[in-house]
């Protein structure tokens, strides 16, 4: 499994888009880059989110994989400046988090939840701390007109930990779900040595 | 048994039948404002609790009611003597036991009509199932409409990814807004018909009904053609396959309502007298037509199939509910209406002087409607006008002249009160129960803001602001 990298570009985001875009076509790969924007992120350093406050718009992640990454780095050393686009920051991202919970009410539901998020997980990715609990109050049957509690309930939380595709894989998988919500994902990233060519 | 040393004061207490004929309006004016705090208590409690402790309400709601009731009746009673018990009784017998047996009745016979089949959830047909609700909500009750037709509607459905537009509106129409035509729609009309206000009066309201209904339904429909053209196309392509016929089950009961109807109008019109009970009197015509409310309800019981209530998920459940909560209600209210129907010359004659133009009755009534149970509210608010225009004189004699003289008043606080207790979950009864429905069916709902902030404002309140130019300017 490739490396997974965080770049920090300031500049137009068509134009950006534009330039993955066309990186992806060159290599041909079936893993494509993801944009932060595309993803709920959690905004883990507060000069980032200052940043992000002050500069709204013009700084943009994009996430891809290690070749991709080194074909995007040189495109926009190649190409950038002229787009108006500068690379501001590479970073290697270790591992994602995503933090989730779901109270659902029907028996189909829950078996719903599990079978499409608590099983099949992506290589890799791991269900930390994920606690699962089944209520049953007999008295609740039946529709209520005052007193509304429900005779079934199935509640759900923990967190989805792995490689980055794996984790955004579960993110996608919660946001399809009913009854699921879901935290920022949180990012584990260090800072990146100069990728070299895409080749390399 | 612990009601019992209560019971034996209140016999002691009891009233004569010369004099409890009438509420005693003359405890009005000396009743001071904080007596109304245990009926803001009991409001509050039903509001607030379903939200914040649900295991608890569902199991302690009985005591809750009861705690708020004795607050006020026990020190009512003691510092007050015979004229509160005979405003205790007086709201008991004329009021208390006909609305909970006009209630259970609804429910019963509601109850035992099941609609089976599957329909596909299309725009079309989701906006009639909608208007058919919105139309029968006004004769079988918004709780009875809403307990036949959310199940196919969530049937009709369950293929859509996104269903929880349908509901909330379902809610605004069948649960609430279709309800304004008869008493026999919302408990708040039930409760003004019980007052005085004639059988026939609410369907003057036909425009208002009309107006806001037509145009809920028509922002529905542009939001359900948005949301459908965004469905999967293997859920918007028509089916090869034949879907489950519709058919109606325990059909019979549409005579046992027909029979909730008649019974309903004929207590409006034939007047054989009054016979005094515990000290009040009570019309002949009402205990007639409350002894016709219990057969129907035991000969729907009897000839109804009980698969039928089953799949309809009947119990006795809301019906205990609504007798428990509003035994409590009834109790409590007691002085916030002798001291409004006081007008100036009681402890509330600010809230009598700042409400005082029919836009102004809409909106108050219908923002407390929104928050608080629609029914007690309307009941406020009606004697908030009568103790304004129509202060100490005699509850139908002030209820007629409220009519003819000042009928705009009467609309304001009916439709105030029944449209937008559609405006939270906690406006009207039916609106939790089809909330609960929805997400047993797998319906994500939104949460209580969520409601407001998505389908209230955007879509209520400017049909409730363009109402209210063209009825209450």
């Amino acid at each position: 499994m490739s490396k997974w990298h965080e770049i920090v570009v300031t500049g137009s985001q068509e134009a950006l888009r534009g330039f993955v875009a066309v990186c992806e076509a060159s290599l041909g790969d079936q893993e494509g880059a993801v944009f932060g924007g595309d993803i709920d992120l959690e905004g883990s350093r507060f000069t980032q989110r200052l940043r992000d406050l002050f500069a709204a718009g013009s700084h943009h992640l994009v996430f891809a994989p290690e070749r991709l990454t080194r074909a995007i780095l040189a495109a926009l050393r190649a190409g950038g400046g002229e787009a108006g686009l500068a690379v501001e920051s590479v970073h290697e991202v270790l591992s994602a988090r995503l933090h989730f919970s779901a109270e659902a009410f029907a028996r189909d539901v829950a078996g719903q939840l599990r079978e499409k998020l608590l099983s099949g997980l992506p290589p890799g990715v791991i269900g930390e701390g994920i606690a699962e609990k089944e209520e049953h109050d007999p008295e609740a049957r039946g529709s209520e007109l005052y007193t509304p509690e429900h005779e079934y309930v199935y509640r759900v939380a923990g967190a989805f930990a792995g490689p980055l595709p794996g984790v955004l894989e579960m993110q996608r998988r919660a946001r399809n779900l009913p009854f699921v919500k879901v935290k920022p994902l949180e990012l584990e990233t260090r800072p990146a040595g100069n990728p070299g060519p895409p080749g390399g | 048994m612990r009601a019992a040393p209560l019971a034996v004061l209140l016999l002691a207490l009891l009233p004569s039948g010369a004099a409890a004929g009438e509420p005693p309006a003359d405890l009005g004016p000396v009743l001071p404002s904080w007596s109304g705090l245990p009926f803001l208590g009991i409001l509050l409690s039903i509001a607030i609790f379903p939200l914040l402790a649900p295991r608890f309400w569902h199991h302690r709601y009985p005591a809750v009611a009861a705690a708020w009731a004795l607050l006020l009746v026990v020190p009512f009673v003691l510092a007050y003597g015979r004229p509160a018990v005979g405003a205790i009784l007086h709201m008991a017998i004329i009021d208390y036991v006909p609305f909970i047996i006009l209630i259970g009745t609804l429910f019963t016979i509601g109850g035992g009509i099941l609609v089976r089949g599957s329909l596909r959830g299309s725009p079309a047909v989701n906006a009639a199932i909608l208007a058919i609700g919105t139309a029968l909500a006004s004769w079988i009750g918004t709780t009875g409409a809403a307990v036949l037709l959310i199940r196919p509607l969530l049937r009709a459905n369950r293929d859509r990814r996104r269903t929880a537009h349908t509901v909330v509106f379902f809610i605004f129409l069948v649960a609430n807004i279709g309800g304004s035509l008869t008493p026999l729609g919302d408990p708040p009309l039930f409760l003004g018909f019980l007052t005085g206000v004639p059988f026939f009066w609410t369907l003057s309201l036909w425009s208002e009904t009309l107006l806001v209904a037509v145009l809920t339904l028509l922002a529905y429909v542009v939001l359900d053609v948005m949301r459908w053209r965004r469905e999967d196309p293997e859920v918007r392509a028509p089916r090869l396959t034949p879907r489950e016929p519709l058919r109606i089950e325990g059909w019979h009961n549409f005579l046992f309502l027909a029979g909730v109807l008649a019974a309903v109008i004929g207590s409006g019109l034939w007047h054989p007298g009054s016979v005094v009970l515990l000290g009040v009197h009570q019309q002949v015509q009402n205990v007639l037509r409350d002894g016709v409310l219990i057969l129907l309800a035991l000969g729907s019981l009897l000839t109804t199939r009980r698969q039928i209530r089953e799949d309809n998920g009947y119990t006795w459940g809301p019906i205990r509910e609504v007798a428990i909560l509003f035994a409590g209600i009834f109790a409590t209210i007691i002085p916030p209406l002798l001291m409004l129907r006081a007008g100036e010359h009681g402890a509330l004659a600010g809230v009598v002087r700042s409400v005082n133009t029919p836009a102004a009755y809409f909106w108050v009534t219908g923002a407390l409607s929104s928050v608080l149970d629609n029914a007690p509210t309307y009941l406020t608010f009606l004697s908030t006008a009568l103790g304004r225009l129509f202060p100490l004189v005699p509850e139908r004699e002030a209820v007629m002249r409220l009519i003819a003289e000042h009928g705009v008043f009467l609309k304001a606080i009916a439709t105030g009160a029944v449209f937008m207790g559609a405006n939270t979950y906690i406006g009207n009864a039916p609106n939790f129960m089809v909330k609960s429905i929805a997400e047993e069916a797998g319906v994500e709902m939104p949460s209580f803001f969520g409601y407001i902030v998505k389908f209230t404002l955007p879509f209520l309140l400017p049909i409730f602001l363009f109402a209210t130019y063209v009825f209450f300017r």
